[in-house]
């Protein structure tokens, strides 16, 4: 939506926002370096916009480092889920040398005591250009111009060593709406907003897509159209599409090449085009293409309709539709998929450019968490494509489990493994008994404390590996063990897994020498699947929660190895 | 510009800014009449109504600003 519209109707547009149902509540913390009241309204906007509900604490005028350093009963009380540090280049008092330490030696000092006092993420806005040169080019080599430069590579060396820090990107912000729309002066002078109201939409929108991201409301996979979105023209009516070669060719190479990227980073791609296979696959060995055949999870090419299509997709890869966003050239597609599969994110690829934009316009891919899986993800999921053809083809589903030669591994969180159980922790909806959200910090101090049981898990067969799959965390209260968290990736869904983590468990409670185990499950749209968990495990309910004697716990049988 | 175009525009920022949609505004609403019509309103107004109407007054305007007549007279200045 445009920056002038969100700025003068704001108030209606919350207002329709804040009816959606499965608003998720978080409480954000702006600390600023200038006026912040705008910031706050549309950040609140973007936020609902991603099902995101905030109450927002703002600093007092300019008082960010103030309020992050000394005591601030009023930030305590407040308990912020999430800090964002509001400081722009107008807070750059002076250029020397002396001055830039002190600055770094400032940031570092409120990063560090937020970090300390309040164990959440922590947005920091880097440093944009300046509006000015001074005295000319040469300024960006040792003069005023290079000092954001030099505070930003500071930022990002520290977010780079840093976990739950992130870096919200106003420099590329103002270098792309141009920094004479960026800089406003009468709103500094007049009411101390360090940008033009124009620039706040932009940022608040910015900061939103990492927030979303930090609650795990990315999309997963990418599906997409062929015939005039993946390369100019339709390949049956006329082999020589437009791909590389001319000018037109060209814009579909580069949307391959940001696709390709994506891929890179743990994507998934599908495709959904009414075609003849035979054409999709000329079309995807074009000897200027870069997106081949095996980048894809899935390809449909036939006459069934795309909103089936989509779902048999899911289905497959047993991803929820929610986290699906399909682009097609054609309007009366999208529709189509828009009506009927209301969850799934619709962009109309009008031009290859307007498909990228839409995609970092919306961050649909926004990544806070990397891990070394994510490269891999592609082929993960292509095996277990492999599994569901295996088990079409068996008689029977226990033979079907015996033949994959499962192999699994369960053991305590170990820091290597902290960032992705961290990831899985924040993106599993689905097997996810109690939906709490953990920051790699509460992970790791979990993982320390003596009075938890952390497991992870992992699963391998003879398709290849599945990775860390799984995870429990359970609080000892003497003896008894409370199971604050249990999720399970989807990507391994009826194979038993699930079995051999509380068959481990259970080992692991007797050996501590605890007799009663409990646990709750927290009912939202997306768990339904283990609403009987406990229950078939022999749990009794208990108001809300469930309990069992852990010798009466009934643990099925699995078909997994447990590697020791 | 006549008086009854930018007084109907302006009544519609008014009503957008505000939260408002059945606020009627005349050339004798001023801010200290209008509940909600605060410093941080003011913002939002002022840039709605430069958005507008394609203008950019002075800081000397923004600040007189705070009447609807006040505010008819600038933008008459303004556009040309």
């Amino acid at each position: 939506m445009d920056a002038e519209i969100l700025l003068r109707k704001k108030r209606q547009i919350k207002n329709e926002l804040l009816e959606q149902r499965g608003l998720v509540e978080k409480k954000i913390a702006i600390l600023g370096g200038s006026t912040t009241n705008e910031v706050a309204d549309q950040l609140e906007i973007a936020l609902l916009s991603a099902g995101i509900k905030p109450t927002i604490y703002q600093s007092a005028y300019n008082q960010y480092f103030q309020e992050a350093v000394l005591d601030n009963p009023e930030l305590d009380a407040f308990a912020p889920d999430i800090i964002f540090i509001y400081t722009t280049a107008r807070n750059i008092t002076s250029a020397d040398a002396g001055y830039l330490e002190e600055l770094k030696g400032q940031l570092k000092q409120v990063w560090k005591n937020l970090k300390n006092k309040y164990h959440c993420p922590i947005i920091q806005n880097n440093f944009e250009r300046f509006l000015y040169q001074y005295c000319g080019n040469q300024s960006i080599v040792n003069g005023e111009a290079a000092f954001p430069d030099k505070v930003n590579s500071f930022i990002y060396e520290y977010a780079a060593a840093s976990d739950n820090f992130y870096v919200n990107d106003i420099d590329f912000l103002a270098a792309k709406i141009g920094l004479d729309n960026w800089y406003d002066d009468t709103a500094w002078h007049l009411y101390r907003y360090a940008t033009s109201l124009k620039a706040i939409p932009y940022i608040a929108k910015s900061v939103a897509r990492i927030i979303k991201s930090l609650y795990g409301k990315n999309k997963k996979v990418l599906v997409l159209d062929l015939d005039d979105t993946l390369w100019g023209g339709v390949i049956a009516e006329d082999p020589s599409i437009k791909l590389g070669s001319d000018a037109e060719g060209e814009a579909f190479l580069e949307l391959h090449s940001y696709i390709k990227k994506l891929k890179e980073r743990g994507v998934l791609l599908g495709i959904c085009s009414k075609n003849e296979m035979r054409n999709a696959e000329k079309g995807l060995s074009h000897p200027e293409g870069i997106l081949r055949k095996e980048d894809f999870v899935s390809i449909k090419a036939n006459w069934d309709d795309k909103d089936q299509n989509i779902k048999v997709i899911s289905d497959e890869l047993n991803l929820p539709l929610s986290s699906f966003v399909f682009a097609d050239d054609s309007a009366a597609m999208c529709e189509l998929v828009k009506q009927s599969l209301p969850e799934v994110s619709v962009v109309q690829a009008t031009s290859p450019k307007d498909l990228i934009l839409a995609i970092e316009e919306a961050g649909f891919f926004e990544e806070t968490v990397t891990t070394a899986e994510d490269s891999k993800r592609t082929e993960m999921y292509q095996a277990n494509m492999k599994r569901q053809e295996l088990e079409a083809h068996s008689l029977d589903y226990n033979d079907y489990l015996k033949s994959l030669e499962m192999v699994g591994r369960v053991i305590p969180f170990t820091s290597d493994y902290y960032d992705r159980i961290t990831q899985l922790i924040n993106k599993t909806n689905q097997f996810n008994l109690t939906v709490l959200r953990l920051s790699e910090a509460d992970v790791k101090a979990r993982a320390e404390a003596d009075n938890y049981l952390t497991l992870a898990g992992w699963l391998d067969d003879k398709f290849g590996q599945n990775g860390l799959v799984s995870a429990i965390i359970a609080e000892r209260k003497e003896n008894f063990l409370e199971i604050e968290l249990w999720i399970m990736s989807c990507r391994i869904f009826k194979r038993g897994f699930e079995f051999l983590m509380l068959s481990e468990l259970v080992n692991r409670a007797k050996e501590l020498g605890i007799t009663e185990i409990c646990g709750k499950y927290v009912p939202t749209e997306k768990n339904v699947i283990v609403k009987d968990l406990y229950k078939s495990f022999g749990f009794t309910c208990n108001g809300d929660r469930w309990v069992a004697k852990v010798d009466q716990i009934c643990v099925p049988d699995n078909f997994i190895k447990l590697e020791k | 510009m006549g008086k009854a175009e930018i007084l109907e525009r302006v009544q519609d920022i008014f009503r957008d800014v505000l939260g408002d949609s059945s606020l009627t505004i005349t050339e004798d609403t001023s801010a200290d009449k209008v509940e909600g019509w605060d410093s941080l309103a003011q913002i939002s107004i002022v840039s709605a109504i430069a958005d507008e109407f394609q203008i950019s007054p002075s800081i000397d305007e923004i600040l007189a600003m705070k009447s609807v007549e006040k505010i008819i007279e600038i933008v008459q200045a303004s556009v040309k």
